[in-house]
This record gives C-alpha cells, sequence and structure tokens, in this order.
C-alpha cells in the first residue's frame, strides 16, 4: 500500500517536473550576470532584462503582441458571449453541432488553421495581421465561450422572466440583468483569449512578417541563431509574470474551479 | 360587462411537441378574487399561470387582461405582477433595488421611486432590509421581498406560482394568512398555483382543480370539497371511497344502489334501475361495526374486510377491501380502540345518506 | 381570426429572436473557420504552379507523391511512431499523476490544476526553450554531471529523438493530467466503495469500476495528446534540430517553399491521420458507455 502509494508520488513529481522544470529554469538563468547558462548563478542581475527593453526588435513584437491580444480578447468576448447568450441554455442536435462547431478551433492543429487562414487573407488580398487576428478569434473565443456559457448556467433563467414580467423588455433585461450577473465570466473569458494569443505561436508562424511579428515568432527567430539567448529568457520571464498575474486575476473573478474546467475539450 | 373581470382566458390551448399541456381552458377571474389553480405537478396549472403572464403563447385562444387582449403581447407590457416558485430576486441587487426594478423600467422618478419603495417593504414588515442583499434573507423574507416587488407596481392581476413550496410547513401556514390580507387589502385579483389541496382550500375564494390540461371542476372550496364531481376531484381532495354500482330499484326519491358487497341508497334524480352509478365516501364519514351486512339491523351497507390499521395520532385510519375495491375509514381513537380490530376481521360499513357523494361516470 | 396561426408564429419569432444573435459568431466560423478548412481542400487538389500559389488542373497527384514516395512515409511513419510513444508514457505518468490529483480536497485540487495549466498559455517556444537550457551542450545538464565528475565531455543531449519526445510530453502531460483528474475527480467515491463490499479488492474495484468510469476523460486527454503532438511544430523543430523532420515540419517546409498544394495535401493528411488516431483512441477507451446522454 506505502509501495504503491509512493508510486504514484513518484509520477505526479515527474509530472509537474517535466511540465514546470523548463520554465522554472528560463526563470532562473534570466537573471544570470553573464552570457551563458551556469546554474547555479553566482549572483544577480537584471542586465538581460535591460537588454531585451533596448532591443528594438523583442520589445517591439512585444508591443505588436500586446495590440493583437486586445483586439483578440475584445473581439473573442463578443463573439463568445453572443455564442454563448443562445446556446448555455439549449440542447439538442442543432446546438450541439454549434457548440463543436465553435470549440473546434481550440483543439484543431493550430499550424493547420495558420496555413487554412494564410491560403484565405492571400486569395482575398487582405493584409496579413488581419489573418493573424483571424486566427487568434478563432482560437481565443472557445475560451470565451466557455466562460460566459458557465457564468449564463450558473444562475437561474427564472430571473430572465421576473425581469421580463416587472417590465423589462430583452434588451434592458440584458443590460440590468444578465451583464450584471455574467460579467466576471466575460471578464476572465476575455482574459483567457489576451494570453492564448499572446502565447501562441504555430498558427502565428505563417501569418506573421517584419514588422507585423509576435513575440513568440521574434523569440523563436533569436533560438535559431547562436548567441545573445539569454535576452530570450528575459522575454520569456516577462511573459510567464505576464500569464500568472492574469490567471490571479481570473481567480478573484471567477474562481479557480472554473478556468480549470474552461480548457477541457468536453 | 366584461370590466368586472380582471383576467379571462377563453379556450386557451397549449401542446409542447404534440403533448398537450392545457387543453381548453376556459376561466374567469373576477376583480380582487383569489382563485386557485389546483393539482398534480403536469396538470397544466403552471402552463397556464405563465400564458397569463406572457411567458408562453397558446396555440390557440385567447387571454383578456381588464377586457384586452393580450395574447400576443409580451409579458413585459402586461402589467402582471409574479411570484415565482424560488422567488427569483436578483442577487446583485439590494432588497430596495429589487422592489424598485420594475419602478425603475416604467421610468418612476427617484424620489418618488424611493417613496413607493420605502411603503412596499413596510407593507411586508420588511421597513429596514432596504441596503441587504437576498442572499442575507430567510426564505420568508425573500417571499415578502418578492411580494413586495410584485405589488409595487399594482398590477391588474397578481400571479403566484407555488410561491410556497420551499418554505417549511410552520412558515407557509403564517405566509399563507398573509398573502391572503394583503391580496384583500389590495383587493387584487390573484391566481395562485399549488398542488396543496389544504392551502388552495384556506386562501381562495375559487378553486379550479385541474388534471391532463383541462379544468375538472372550479367552484368555491367548500363545492370542491364537499361535492366533488369527478373521480379524480375526489380522490384529489381525499375522498378516497370510490365505488361502483347499479341501481337496482327506485324507492319513492331514494334509489337502492348495489355496490358489489352490499347496498346503500342514495337520491339520484333521473337514474333509472340498471344504470351504472359512481360514488364516493370521505373516509372520516364512515362508521364501522362488527358482523356482516346480512347480520345487522341497518339496512344500508357494504360488508369489508380489514387489511391493516394505522395509528395516526387524533385519528386511527382502518385499511379494507371490499371485495376488489379498497376502502379506507377514517376513525375516532375511541371508537377504533372499541372495535379492536385485527387484520382479517369482517365488518360492516356504513355512513348516512347526505354523506354518499354522486360522482359523473366517465365511461 | 387565424389564432392557431398566430399562436405558432408568436412562439417561433420569440425564439428566433434569441437565435439571431447567433448570426455573428456562426458566419465568423464559416466563413472564417469552416470556409478557408475547405478551400484548403480544394487547393490541395490543385496542380502546382511555377507563377501562381496554386494551378488550375485538378490532380491527385500531390497526394499520390507523397503515399508513393518512401522519403515521406519514413517520415509519416516516424511521426505516428513518436505520437504512439508520447502518447503511451503521457498514459503511464499522467493517470497516476491524476489519481493524486483527484484525492487532494477540492480547494488544492484546483490549485494543482491551476498550477498545471498555467504552463499550457505559456509559449511552446519559451517551453522548448527551456529545455534548450537544460539539454543543450553547455546546458544546465551537461555543466552539472561535468561539475560532479559524472561525464568527462559534453553528452549530445539536444536534437535527439528523446528530446523531442520530451519537450512534447512537457506541452502535453498537462492536458492529460487536468482531462484524467476532471473525471476521477466527478466519480462517486460509493462506486468503489460498492464495488470493494461486493467482494472486490482494490486492484480489482480499480480496473472494472474506477478505470471504466474514467474513460471519458482518458478519451479525451488522449484525443487531445494525439491531435496536438502531431502537429506540435515549433516544439519538434526547436529540440530535434534542423534535420529531424515530422509530417508537420513538411507542412511548414512546404508552405514556406511556396508549394501550396503539396502543403494542402500534407495538412489533409495530417488530419486523416489524427482523425484515425481519434477513432482508434475511442474504440479502444469506449467513453460512451459511461457518458450517456447528459452533456
Amino acid at each position: 500500500m506505502k509501495f504503491k502509494r509512493g508510486l504514484l508520488y513518484a509520477a505526479f513529481g515527474l509530472c509537474l517536473a517535466l511540465v514546470l522544470g523548463p520554465i522554472l529554469v528560463i526563470i532562473g538563468i534570466s537573471f544570470s550576470p553573464i552570457d551563458g547558462f551556469v546554474f547555479p548563478t553566482d549572483g544577480m542581475s537584471l542586465r538581460w532584462y535591460r537588454a531585451f527593453l533596448e532591443s528594438d526588435r523583442l520589445w517591439g513584437s512585444f508591443l505588436f503582441s500586446f495590440r493583437v491580444a486586445i483586439t483578440v480578447a475584445a473581439l473573442s468576448l463578443i463573439l463568445g458571449t453572443l455564442a454563448a447568450l443562445t446556446l448555455a441554455r439549449r440542447s439538442g442536435g442543432a446546438t450541439s453541432a454549434m457548440q463543436a462547431l465553435f470549440v473546434a478551433p481550440m483543439v484543431f492543429p493550430a499550424i493547420i488553421l495558420g496555413l487554412a487562414v494564410l491560403l484565405f487573407v492571400r486569395v482575398l488580398n487582405a493584409p496579413l495581421w488581419s489573418g493573424l487576428i483571424i486566427a487568434h478569434v478563432l482560437i481565443g473565443a472557445p475560451y470565451c465561450f466557455r466562460m460566459v456559457s458557465g457564468s449564463m448556467q450558473a444562475f437561474d433563467p427564472i430571473l430572465e422572466e421576473a425581469s421580463q414580467s416587472l417590465g423589462a423588455g430583452p434588451l434592458r433585461t440584458f443590460a440590468y440583468v444578465i451583464v450584471p450577473l455574467i460579467w466576471p465570466g466575460m471578464l476572465a473569458g476575455a482574459l483567457f483569449a489576451f494570453i492564448v494569443s499572446f502565447g501562441e505561436n504555430n498558427a502565428a508562424l505563417f501569418l506573421t512578417a517584419p514588422g507585423y511579428s509576435t513575440m513568440p515568432i521574434e523569440l523563436l527567430g533569436f533560438l535559431q541563431f547562436p548567441g545573445n539567448q539569454l535576452i530570450v529568457a528575459a522575454a520569456s520571464t516577462v511573459q510567464v509574470g505576464l500569464i500568472v498575474l492574469f490567471i490571479l486575476l481570473m481567480e478573484r473573478l471567477v474562481g479557480l474551479a472554473r478556468i480549470v474546467r474552461s480548457d477541457q475539450s468536453r | 360587462m366584461t370590466t368586472d373581470i380582471d383576467v379571462s382566458l377563453q379556450q386557451v390551448r397549449k401542446t409542447y411537441g404534440g403533448v398537450v399541456a392545457v387543453d381548453g381552458v376556459t376561466l374567469d377571474v373576477p376583480r380582487g378574487s383569489f382563485i386557485s389553480l389546483l393539482g398534480p405537478s403536469g396538470c397544466g396549472k403552471t402552463t397556464t399561470l405563465r400564458i397569463v403572464a406572457g411567458f408562453e403563447y397558446p396555440d390557440h385562444g385567447d387571454v383578456l387582461i381588464r377586457g384586452q387582449r393580450v395574447t400576443d403581447i409580451p409579458p413585459y407590457r402586461r402589467n402582471c405582477g409574479m411570484v415565482f416558485q424560488n422567488f427569483a430576486l436578483f442577487p446583485h441587487l439590494s432588497i430596495a433595488d429589487n422592489v424598485a426594478f420594475g419602478l425603475r423600467m416604467r421610468r418612476v422618478h427617484r424620489p418618488e421611486r424611493t417613496e413607493q419603495v420605502r411603503e412596499a417593504l413596510s407593507l411586508v414588515k420588511l421597513s429596514g432590509f432596504e441596503e441587504r442583499y437576498p442572499n442575507q434573507l430567510s426564505g420568508g423574507q425573500q417571499q415578502r421581498v418578492a411580494l413586495a416587488r410584485a405589488l409595487v407596481l399594482r398590477p391588474s392581476v397578481l400571479l403566484l406560482d407555488e410561491p410556497l413550496g420551499s418554505l417549511d410547513k410552520k412558515l407557509r401556514e403564517e405566509m399563507q394568512v398573509e398573502i391572503r390580507d394583503l391580496q384583500q387589502r389590495f383587493a387584487i385579483s390573484t391566481i395562485f398555483v399549488t398542488h396543496d389541496q389544504e392551502e388552495a382550500l384556506t386562501m381562495s375564494d375559487a378553486v379550479a382543480v385541474m388534471n391532463h390540461g383541462v379544468i375538472e371542476q372550479f367552484g368555491t372550496p367548500r363545492e370542491v370539497f364537499e361535492r366533488p364531481r369527478t373521480e379524480f376531484v375526489a380522490r384529489f381532495m381525499g375522498a378516497n371511497n370510490v365505488l361502483r354500482g347499479r341501481v337496482a330499484s327506485n324507492e319513492s326519491e331514494l334509489q337502492a344502489v348495489e355496490l358489489g358487497t352490499g347496498r346503500i341508497h342514495v337520491r339520484a334524480g333521473g337514474k333509472h334501475v340498471g344504470d351504472r352509478i359512481l360514488v364516493t365516501v370521505r373516509p372520516e364519514n364512515m362508521s364501522l361495526s362488527r358482523g356482516d351486512v346480512s347480520s345487522g339491523n341497518v339496512s344500508s351497507g357494504i360488508s369489508a374486510i380489514v387489511t391493516s390499521v394505522v395509528y395516526h395520532g387524533a385519528t386511527t385510519h382502518v385499511y379494507m377491501a371490499a371485495g376488489e375495491e379498497p376502502l379506507v375509514a377514517h376513525l375516532p381513537n375511541r371508537a377504533s380502540d372499541d372495535l379492536r380490530l385485527t387484520e382479517g376481521d369482517s365488518l360492516r360499513c356504513s355512513w348516512s345518506e347526505e354523506s354518499t357523494i354522486m360522482l359523473a361516470d366517465r365511461p | 381570426m387565424n389564432a392557431l396561426a398566430s399562436g405558432f408564429l408568436l412562439n417561433w419569432r420569440r425564439t428566433a429572436r434569441r437565435s439571431a444573435l447567433l448570426t455573428l459568431p456562426l458566419t465568423v466560423s464559416i466563413t472564417c473557420f469552416l470556409l478557408p478548412l475547405l478551400f484548403l481542400l480544394v487547393v490541395s487538389f490543385l496542380e502546382p504552379s511555377q507563377v501562381d500559389l496554386y494551378g488550375k488542373q485538378a490532380t491527385f497527384s500531390n497526394y499520390g507523391h507523397v503515399i508513393g514516395d518512401e522519403f515521406y512515409l519514413k517520415i509519416i511513419g516516424r511521426s505516428l511512431f513518436a505520437t504512439v510513444i508520447v502518447l503511451a508514457i503521457s498514459l503511464v505518468l499522467a493517470y497516476p499523476a491524476a489519481i493524486v490529483v483527484a484525492r487532494f480536497t477540492p480547494k488544492w485540487r484546483f490549485r494543482v490544476l491551476a498550477i498545471l495549466l498555467f504552463p499550457l498559455m505559456v509559449s511552446n517556444v519559451v517551453r522548448a526553450y527551456g529545455w534548450i537550457a537544460i539539454l543543450g551542450r553547455h546546458g544546465v545538464a551537461n555543466t552539472v554531471m561535468l561539475k560532479v565528475g559524472f561525464i568527462d565531455a559534453p553528452l549530445p543531449l539536444l536534437y535527439t529523438f528523446s528530446a523531442v519526445v520530451v519537450g512534447l510530453l512537457t506541452i502535453l502531460l498537462p492536458y492529460m493530467i487536468i482531462s484524467i483528474a476532471n473525471s476521477l475527480a466527478a466519480i462517486d467515491r460509493s462506486y468503489g466503495e460498492a464495488a470493494q463490499s461486493l467482494g472486490a479488492g482494490p486492484w480489482r474495484a480499480f480496473w472494472h469500476v474506477t478505470l471504466p468510469l474514467s474513460s471519458p476523460g482518458v478519451a479525451s486527454g488522449c484525443m487531445i495528446v494525439f491531435f496536438l503532438s502531431l502537429s506540435a511544430y515549433v516544439t519538434i523543430s526547436l529540440l530535434g534540430g534542423p534535420r529531424f523532420k515530422m509530417l508537420v515540419s513538411l507542412v511548414f517546409d512546404s508552405t514556406v517553399a511556396y508549394q501550396w498544394p503539396r502543403a494542402s495535401a500534407l495538412s489533409f493528411i495530417l488530419l486523416l491521420l489524427g482523425l484515425g488516431g481519434g477513432a482508434a483512441i475511442l474504440a479502444i477507451t469506449r467513453p460512451g458507455r459511461v457518458r450517456g446522454r447528459s452533456r
């Protein structure tokens, strides 16, 4: 019995090490005072963070990613909320089919999604960055859909009827009853869409160009050439910090349970 | 002529995917009256109420409120006050804001709104609770807020959908009195949906007993309780002894009826010898004595065999079989003690001629 | 007055009004997701062109080339092999880990799951870079082993099959653990107790009751892992090195070489393999027997 439990915990520990190890190592070496992986480092320095801020390429891509992510979050919020308002309380074949359609891009191979969208924008002669936004919205909107659906299911639909019986039409019921009840889910969904877009690097492979490049793609470029690699560690740590911050915010909004469930492909 | 009828349902019919929920219901609610829709779950009472409120549109028939056809008017333009089963208070709004919600939707100005909210809350004895939130209130208090929220709008009709279902017994009885008080004070027409016959009888001016989407009987509480017209209403009112028989002979104004294991006399005008007849007797109106019908000196009664005896506090319930038919009698404990009943005893059940209730016999 | 028709119309209008909200998301999903995919499918059946992105003539040759070429077949085989290995290891590691997670109190369970979820938000680039920093020639592993005297010269750890597998495990284990842990946590404790009261030992109770009841989580976890490990281009190219090719690398290479019909055909072969894998996973785990009609 003891032995069995030991094995279980060993597997758990190994999983944690595999999943978190690389990230922790990067955070560690990002404070390295020298150019190289020495672990543990002798002393700490912020020189790679300074280098990150001073690098036009990386800092510029960081800002571009930020702008893309904000746009994606806003569009995903609109689409996800609209879909959730109607689908969260329904069931049946058509409803499941539409739910599957909205959620599919979440688990669809992103590189193929990127290729398909690339072809699409090329044929329409649309700018490449619009393709990036489209691909990221397709991936981000399901998170908003899930989060808002969760909020919709958490309150009794009778409240909408109560509101109507008190004289509020559909629009005012939405503004005065539904939104006040689901805004935490809406905001959490938007934050989710933001960080997903911010870190996405498979669909973005084909949908970025010099000057219109997201940070993960820029980091990938840095890694394909030797030297100066610790600047990547610093940039990565900034990304990790941002994600942790967002997850803490979302925890405040809707609680961990909902966040953890929303990433399930059902 | 329709001005003193607040709500009128005319031949209302509603189906869900081929299943009939409400089947040709016609009902008038006179101004200021308290009407209950009573029936088991799935009988269509809630659907009927929701049709009045406007949450469901009937497939057929019309709804009139104060003489105006509202069949195709959405709920938010109907001015019905509705109280829901679990109150449906808005969790994100304070008590005052909950009560003020409808006034806000009607664009009543703030000073007037505050005044009306204050008044409504004092009416339901919740002054001082303005700033609290629904989850800080007990079930009874939430119920009162829901009432205040509906009443503050002076609705044409108050619709109550099993509003007492989630309260415990003691609170339920208090609220019954309170709701009735408020209703009479405002003289507001009320439709009350319940599955609890006692609740319906104590509160209403009139009761509509529903079954399978149809009103089986509409009448005063006394009428539906004492003179049920159908087997369903009789059983729903607790008159569980339903007996089938045939008229055996006409003796002046009384007819003798053969009932399987005995014979009784009833007043059944218009029935002829040989006609089928359906009667019911309330369990508390039955008296029991030892021996069977032939041994007794009373000419009216039926024989039965005791199947079980259950002590119920104030009374003792005696379950019997009269041939195939199950019977039950509620006896005062003294009477049952005297009889010293045990399973298998043969008994004679009898009751006065006025206790016999004739039911419409459906083939 | 035609009351019957009007009642029907009113009910229908009420549902329709709310459904109108779906128009926008549905339009976006169809025009920006389904339509481009359909177009990709069409392109995969078009001839390559020297001047344009794709030719006008319909052909099967894009698929034919891949299926007839030993080079491609070998790479497809290797992709499948790697995917199956990753799937097997992640299942073996994630199931026990999920059991541990599912046994925590809800509060701690959600904390641990959130800790596992957060890396999923971090770029694959960043996480692959973490392994470069660990496994590289001058990486953490080699430096430490040299210092301790375990080895005399740095080992070539990076750009190997194992490095790719480890990198894929890093990005895919969280999906598997979260998926299985959620379905394990949803199993009512009384099932296991019922089995034990009926005379099943802990091991048999697990095999006959817990394992089948967790099959929906196992199935969805496996399907995500299968699909994503086939298509995790960044991880594969960074940790496998420029010479290590998998099917998804071919998609990338043909795309950047402007051989779009070829890239499209390779994409659909990849999707087909993924769907086949998904079907096989469903056939083996049979989650339908537990899931029932509820969502």
